[in-house]
């Protein structure tokens, strides 16, 4: 800013701040262009799931339509990623598949980050007996594997993707629990929460401006890497039969299927195996991204 | 004579013993017995080396910690147990300081927002809008030698100078009768040593502010302090004018600790002798 600009008004000063800081981030972002794969990978992703009634080439094979006719197509024009056991086309089923994945992980790190981190926030503020109970709680879920409390919950409730989202974030809120409150046990010692306190500032503005802000960094990158393991773990529930019911398209379960017939119908696993390839990639390329953006220290 | 404006009276500190899986962690004597009488207008120094219960003090001092013993008495009442209204009339007359200029920012806050944040919580009782709080803000950056392009920065796009004055303006936001400096300088270059010292002298005067300052270096404390106490394992060993305590001290500690004051001619600093 020039010296005689000093009548520049609060909004202004404001305003080209702010947009030279996200000028800033945007351009550390696309400094590392395995950050940008990784969100167009992602972009591509979400948007394919958002618009996949209208794209399907065979929106009837979602709802388990059969077609002995044309079983075990090869990829051709008419069907790009070929055919399955069935004659379903495995494009259509790959892209339904998208939004099983995409809201099923999603859902699970959103959860998980809504109950952890609001556990975690108490816990790491508070302190004293109700941090104990809080941790050792946590500690005790955290010794229950995904995959098993997933099955135990299928069998007890049934198959199906709520169920199976619920499973998965009774085992996965913890890291995020464990995670916000180190951070803010941390934070809450650091010397500008003191400084603030002194100036007279209550704890829900401490927590709300000063500790929550400072740890989203950590947080939002370890969403970020998490959504692609979730999406990983959905497939696995579905590769071992206990994950979204059929016939529901599901990533996993189409590769389970898969298996019985490889490696003459190699296409019956490898573009759903490459979905999630891809989308476990994107959010971990995404993440790493991210984590250069929003920690405005970080230098190259 | 007035009620003085900060009175430690008797004030002892002890961290409690803590029950651990490995046995018990004995408890640790801070400060024992601190006698301390800071009238309005005065600059009042205390001398430790680390670890003798500064911070300890100081944070006792805030109310950020309950006394063992004893107590604080800001302009003769208690600064714990206030409820939320007292608390924050207290936080109005009495700031802080710290050592370190970076670590006292939130990084993440651009200037304007960590000066204003001052406003948010006091803003109705020092009579200033929301509306009014950038030019206000900007009247106290300029009062500490800092200007309007530095407003929306954050603070790591300043020197560890300019952060002090950051500080240093936050803690006048409020329009403060008592200012604690702990250490204000110790973590800066000789050089812009100075100019915050000069600061902190011409603010005095302007502002009449009553100083409290904290250091291990009496070369700082023997130019902007009228008094000081030597305070030595938590207890003040020695306590007077600073001429008095400079030119004659008792202690061997003061002693001892005026030993160490490197002379400015390199012949004479401590560090050659012992070579």
């Amino acid at each position: 800013m020039s010296q005689t600009d000093t009548t520049l008004p609060r909004a202004q000063l404001a305003r080209s701040a702010r947009a030279e800081a996200r000028a800033r981030a945007i351009y550390r972002f696309r400094q590392s262009w395995l950050s940008v794969i990784g969100l167009a990978i992602a972009v591509v992703l979400v948007a394919v799931a958002l618009l996949a009634p209208w794209i399907l080439p065979y929106p009837d094979d979602v709802t388990g339509a059969v077609n002995p006719a044309v079983a075990f197509q090869p990829p051709s024009a008419a069907h790009w990623f070929g055919t399955n056991s069935v004659g379903q086309d495995i494009l259509t089923l790959v892209i339904y598949g998208s939004r099983i994945s995409l809201l099923s992980g999603l859902t699970v790190i959103g959860l998980a980050l809504i109950i952890g981190g609001a556990l975690g926030v108490i816990a790491g503020w508070v302190g004293g007996w109700i941090d104990e109970v809080i941790m050792r709680i946590t500690d005790l879920l955290l010794t229950i594997p995904s995959l098993i409390l997933a099955m135990a919950v299928a069998a007890a409730l049934g198959t199906g993707i709520w169920n199976m989202i619920i499973a998965i974030t009774i085992t996965w809120w913890p890291t995020y629990a464990r995670l916000v409150r180190a951070e803010v046990a941390a934070k809450k010692q650091e010397q500008f929460v003191t400084a603030s306190r002194v100036l007279g500032v209550g704890p829900m503005r401490l927590i709300g401006r000063h500790v929550l802000p400072n740890i989203v960094t950590p947080v939002v990158v370890k969403a970020s890497l998490d959504v692609g393991f979730a999406i990983l773990l959905v497939a696995s529930l579905g590769f071992v039969g206990i994950g979204v019911k059929p016939p529901t398209p599901e990533w996993g379960t189409m590769l389970a299927e898969a298996r019985n017939y490889m490696p003459q119908y190699w296409w019956t696993a490898i573009f759903p195996g490459t979905a999630i390839f891809l989308a476990v990639l994107a959010f971990n390329l995404l993440g790493d991204g991210l984590r250069d953006v929003l920690d405005p220290r970080t230098r190259r | 004579m007035s009620t003085p404006l900060l009175k430690i009276e008797g004030l002892g500190h002890v961290y409690g013993a803590r029950r651990g899986l490995f046995g018990t962690s004995p408890a640790f004597r801070a400060l024992t017995g601190i006698d301390i009488s800071i009238a309005r207008g005065e600059s009042f120094g205390l001398v430790g080396e680390s670890g003798s219960g500064k911070t300890t003090l100081t944070r006792n001092i805030l109310g950020l910690e309950r006394p063992s013993e004893g107590h604080v008495l800001f302009d003769g009442h208690p600064v714990i147990d206030l409820g939320r209204g007292g608390e924050r009339r207290l936080r109005r007359r009495m700031q802080i300081v710290f050592q370190d200029p970076q670590a006292s920012l939130d990084p993440r806050m651009t200037i304007h927002d960590t000066i204003a944040e001052a406003l948010v919580v006091h803003g109705p009782d020092l009579g200033i809008a929301r509306s009014g709080y950038t030019r206000r803000v900007l009247d106290l950056l300029e009062a500490v030698g800092l200007g309007r392009e530095h407003l929306y920065r954050h603070p790591h796009e300043f020197s560890g100078g300019q952060r002090q004055r950051i500080n240093i303006a936050r803690a006048l936001a409020v329009e403060p009768e008592l200012l604690i400096l702990d250490e204000p300088t110790s973590a800066l270059d000789v050089s812009v040593q100075a100019d915050i010292l000069n600061l902190l002298q011409r603010l005095q005067k302007e502002l009449g502010l009553t100083y409290f300052f904290i250091s291990h270096d009496l070369g700082v404390i023997r130019y902007t302090c009228d008094r000081v106490a030597v305070i030595e394992r938590g207890r003040i060993v020695e306590q007077g004018p600073v001429a008095e305590i400079f030119d004659t001290p008792s202690q061997e500690y003061t002693r001892k600790l005026m030993d160490a004051i490197p002379d400015p001619d390199p012949d004479l600093s401590p560090l050659r002798r012992l070579g």
